[in-house]
């Protein structure tokens, strides 16, 4: 048996030998690839194709193609206030948090870029709060958020501010969301912008200093333009992830998805509630491609503006 | 005479100026570091303290009055942990190794082989970094819980995410960036394709490699949505799902709440710890995600 | 060992590097080197050989085997590569046994040859470090070891001396000789520095846009160059070039052009006869030119101002311009002459190459 296999592999190996390189190269290419293109293919091209046809259609859990709806679905969407309700929230989300965290990122990382002892150490503890699982930093915001015994509270108090029921009213709910991501990505966006500005050749400085730059100057005239294919990857990257947004939402709220009077319903959360706890699995399909067409469009539109602007090397 | 007075008194001006600008760079930072620390500390400082200490009468510092470790006794008995950290440690290392292969195996496919439809293949791979996964739930949800049965199992959690464009499109990077002369010697030396990927190009890119396992790492065992979705049974439930539950069984018991986070981000944390300098490095690098 | 065949062979990519029909016999044992100018295709050349890039057209044999369609590695060739390509994460021992251990040879044989090659190269002490640790000559080496420890049948070399400094090259320069006669093996040798073919050489292969231009002894090369970018590529400073004709006068041969004379000696009469009345170009080493005073006949001198002047030590280069072409000339370093000085300068004449105006090949 053993002998068997043994002269069957020398055999391939052979067989193998004698294919002409260039097809045997080409072989490998497709063997290499035969396992990603299987993932991606199940996983993400099947996938997109199915939630269009599904969107199309009407249908229950046990009949998904029930009968043909045309674009009914898309229809109902913009009508749903619910649905309004979380691309909006989402905008809000996105929109504030993201200029917030990256003006505080770039800042701190500039600071950072100065010769200043302890570097490493003030980018451990920034990048710590990013690689904290996401559930368990969670769960310790809704300790901090606690409106009687939380701590966010207990410091207000110090300052005159009492009694703010964090995770309970539906004017706090989203900006608890937007504080905790701040304090999530900060550190992450740090590391990226202080790389993007490491990059940056020393002597420009040198050389504007020279000139009589002061510091705002340099900061507007060379970090500035020189950083911003930085910023743009941060902008696009975070902006992205906003709209993706729904383990802190899920978690943060977890009597409610959603937050008071759906006051944090975002809209990744919309879509898990209407396929998995409403079961409208068509319904969500065409919000899911709405969704998707949305992000599409804001990464389109984001390298168009910034293309022109970023100065390559 | 009257010059050498002046620079003086102009020197004198700048170090003050710059000591001032030093102080408040580090203040500046120095709070941050605070603010971002802090809820690790209060994490640490609750998880220590007793049950019936007053919840109120926390004093400004927040240091416990006596150290209780039997809240980390607690919550590890009221909740299966042992098993969530199981499937977390299983999950999060078979994901991350075949990911780290298809990266890999990608990767080199796309940078130094060639083969007719490479191109478009290449397109379509890199087109898959514009589709978030989030918005292919539902019909991912219909082909592995509808179509495969694989609800509470493994595969659910493990298989589909064993490849990503991202991986790949960053070791193909990285593959490029290696100079061509090493293939050239190597071939000449009597190498193979698998080979000199295995021996030669792995080793050269193995900063980058690593720092992509390791975030893959974290990455898995943050999944929290997929197991939402994939999971009824308790005992296919991961750390973070499970620590989820514990929450709303255990009710407000805020001091086994932090017990059981403190024991869920440990590894992570001593993973970070451990590789902090590379990871941080890494990620400058190359720019990750 | 082997002789290397390279039969009719082209290779076409845009333009930059291309080889077009090129010959050649590499004869067993020789220390053949290509040279040309960047873009000429010799790197090209011997990167087919070494089965780095296809054959569009042609054939190769090494050792009477053909090897268009062979795997580099069964070619039985070793390459020392510009930058040495060392692996990074290896040391040096393990950079030299790699190819060793690929062809599944017993431990002791590897560590046996590995060792006496360290041995021949002097680096036996550095077996243990990386490249990263080791020193421009010391890597330098470590390419050679992993090269020489497979016994190949040939050896090529991409420019392996471009990357070290000045002193280093011309130390390795005379090491790579004598481990060549030391070797026997059949070697070939691409660089684009013309001293390093001319000193490494038995025979060089002048390339230029992708074909051999002449394939001579160092000696004859210089003495003999086919055409007039021969003689113009080999040879420091270049080689000067001034239009003339070819002209018979009461059965005497003159070759005339601006501001000159020249009477052509009866010994080449012969080879000239049958290019007269034709536009030629006549060639000048620059050491060729002697400084001569105006005394003499003035139509056998050339007079020019000297715009540029180079102490060397050992020599005097002036440059200055004759009319529309521009003249050097080596003169002896007790020579008395400043720069805007006006000099007449007079040829060997014996030692005059003529070439064809319009396709530059050499005549006669």
């Amino acid at each position: 048996m053993g002998n068997i296999v043994f002269l069957a592999l020398r055999l391939l190996r052979l067989v193998w030998a004698r294919i002409p390189e260039k097809i045997r190269e080409a072989l490998l290419g497709y063997g290499l690839l035969f396992p990603v293109l299987l993932i991606l293919g199940a996983f993400v091209f099947w996938p997109l194709l199915e939630d269009l046809a599904l969107s199309l259609f009407h249908g229950n859990l046990g009949n998904l193609f029930k009968e043909f709806a045309g674009v009914a679905n898309y229809k109902d969407l913009l009508d749903d206030p619910v649905f309004r309700k979380a691309i909006t929230n989402t905008a809000i989300y996105a929109a504030v948090s993201v200029p917030i965290t990256m003006m505080l990122a770039l800042s701190l990382a500039v600071l950072l870029n100065s010769k200043i002892r302890l570097q490493g150490f003030f980018q451990t503890s920034f990048f710590l709060s990013y690689i904290t699982p996401t559930i368990a930093a969670v769960v310790v915001w809704r300790w901090i958020y606690e409106r009687d015994h939380g701590l966010l509270n207990y410091y207000l108090g110090l300052i005159g501010v009492h009694g703010i029921d964090w995770l309970n009213s539906p004017e706090f709910a989203l900006p608890a969301v937007i504080i905790f991501s701040i304090w999530k990505y900060v550190g992450y966006q740090v590391v990226l912008f202080l790389a993007g500005l490491q990059h940056i050749d020393k002597q420009l400085y040198e050389a504007s200093q020279v000139d009589g730059a002061s510091a705002w100057a340099r900061f507007r005239d060379i970090t500035w333009p020189l950083l911003a294919p930085t910023t743009f990857f941060v902008l696009l990257v975070s902006v992205i992830e906003a709209f993706k947004v729904f383990d802190v939402v899920y978690a943060l709220f977890p009597s409610r998805p959603g937050g008071p009077l759906r006051s944090a319903l975002t809209a990744i959360v919309y879509l898990f509630q209407t396929a998995f706890e409403g079961f409208r699995l068509n319904y969500a399909a065409a919000a899911a491609f709405v969704i998707f067409v949305i992000i599409f469009i804001l990464t389109i539109l984001q390298r168009r503006v910034f293309e022109r602007r970023i100065y390559y090397e | 005479m009257n010059s050498t007075v002046t620079f003086e008194r102009k020197l004198g001006w700048w170090r003050l100026r710059f000591g001032a600008g030093r102080a408040i760079t580090y203040l500046v930072l120095s709070v941050v570091a605070l603010l971002i620390l802090l809820p690790f500390f209060w994490m640490v400082t609750t998880a220590l303290r007793a049950p019936d200490e007053e919840l109120i009468r926390f004093g400004p510092l927040l240091i416990p009055r006596h150290v209780h470790f039997e809240n980390f006794v607690q919550a590890w008995e009221t909740a299966p942990f042992g098993r969530y950290f199981f499937n977390s440690f299983f999950i999060a290392i078979v994901t991350t190794l075949a990911f780290l292969a298809t990266s890999a195996m990608g990767g080199y496919a796309f940078a130094r082989l060639r083969f007719p439809g490479q191109h478009i293949l290449w397109l379509a791979t890199l087109g898959t970094l514009m589709i978030p996964a989030e918005v292919l739930l539902i019909p991912n949800f219909i082909t592995l819980a509808k179509w495969l049965h694989w609800s509470d199992t493994y595969y659910a959690l493990i298989i589909p995410w064993t490849v990503s464009a991202f991986g790949i499109f960053l070791m193909r990077q990285v593959f490029l960036q290696q100079p061509k002369e090493l293939w050239e010697a190597a071939r000449l030396d009597g190498c193979g394709h698998l080979r000199f990927l295995w021996q030669i190009l792995l080793p050269q890119v193995r900063p980058t490699f690593l720092t992509l396992g390791v975030l893959k790492f974290f990455w898995t065992w943050d999944m929290f949505l997929w197991v939402v979705l994939f999971t009824n049974a308790d005992d296919m439930r991961t750390v973070t799902f499970g620590l989820y539950r514990f929450t709303s069984e255990v009710g407000t018991s805020y001091e086994l709440w932090m017990a059981a986070s403190l024991m869920s981000i440990a590894p992570i944390v001593l993973l970070f710890l451990l590789v902090r300098r590379q990871l941080i490095e890494g990620i400058s690098r190359v720019g990750l995600r | 060992m082997a002789q290397v065949l390279v039969r009719n062979v082209s290779k076409h990519f845009g333009s930059l590097g291309a080889v077009n029909n090129v010959t050649l016999e590499i004869q067993d044992g020789e220390f053949f080197v290509l040279v040309g100018p960047s873009g000429s295709g010799k790197t090209t050349l011997l990167r087919m050989i070494a089965g780095l890039e296809e054959i569009t057209e042609g054939e190769i044999l090494i050792g009477e085997r053909l090897v268009n369609d062979l795997p580099p590695a069964e070619r039985d060739v070793a390459m020392v590569f510009q930058n040495y390509a060392l692996y990074p994460h290896m040391s040096a021992y393990e950079n030299i046994a790699y190819s060793l251990k690929l062809r599944r040879l017993s431990k002791k044989e590897i560590e046996r040859r590995v060792q006496s090659t360290a041995q021949l190269l002097g680096i036996k002490d550095k077996l243990k470090k990386r490249p990263k640790e080791l020193s421009g000559g010391e890597r330098q080496r470590v390419a050679l070891g992993r090269a020489i420890v497979r016994e190949p049948q040939v050896f090529l070399y991409d420019e392996p001396l471009s990357n070290l400094d000045a002193r280093l090259r011309v130390h390795m320069r005379a090491e790579l000789q004598a481990l060549q006669r030391r070797l026997k093996t059949t070697t070939v040798y691409v660089t684009h520095d013309q001293v390093e073919a001319m000193t490494l050489g038995h025979r060089v292969a002048v390339m230029h846009e992708g074909q051999v231009q002449q394939v001579d002894t160092p000696q004859n090369l210089y003495a003999k160059p086919a055409n007039t970018f021969v003689a113009t590529f080999i040879g420091s400073p270049p080689m000067n070039l001034l239009p003339g004709k070819l002209q018979e006068q009461e059965g005497r041969l003159y070759v005339v052009g601006e501001g000159f004379d020249w009477e052509i000696d009866s010994a080449r009469v012969s080879q000239l006869h049958a290019h007269i009345g034709r536009s030629v170009l006549v060639g000048l080493r620059p050491e060729d030119l002697l400084l001569s005073d105006k005394a003499s006949n003035h139509r056998s001198s050339l007079n020019i101002q000297i715009r540029v002047l180079e102490r060397l030590g050992d020599m005097v280069i002036v440059y200055g311009d004759h009319g529309e072409c521009e003249l050097t000339a080596k003169l002896s370093p007790h020579t008395s002459v400043e720069v805007d000085q006006s000099v007449w300068l007079e040829p060997r004449i014996e030692r005059l190459h003529f070439f064809d105006a319009i396709n530059g090949q050499a005549l006669g």
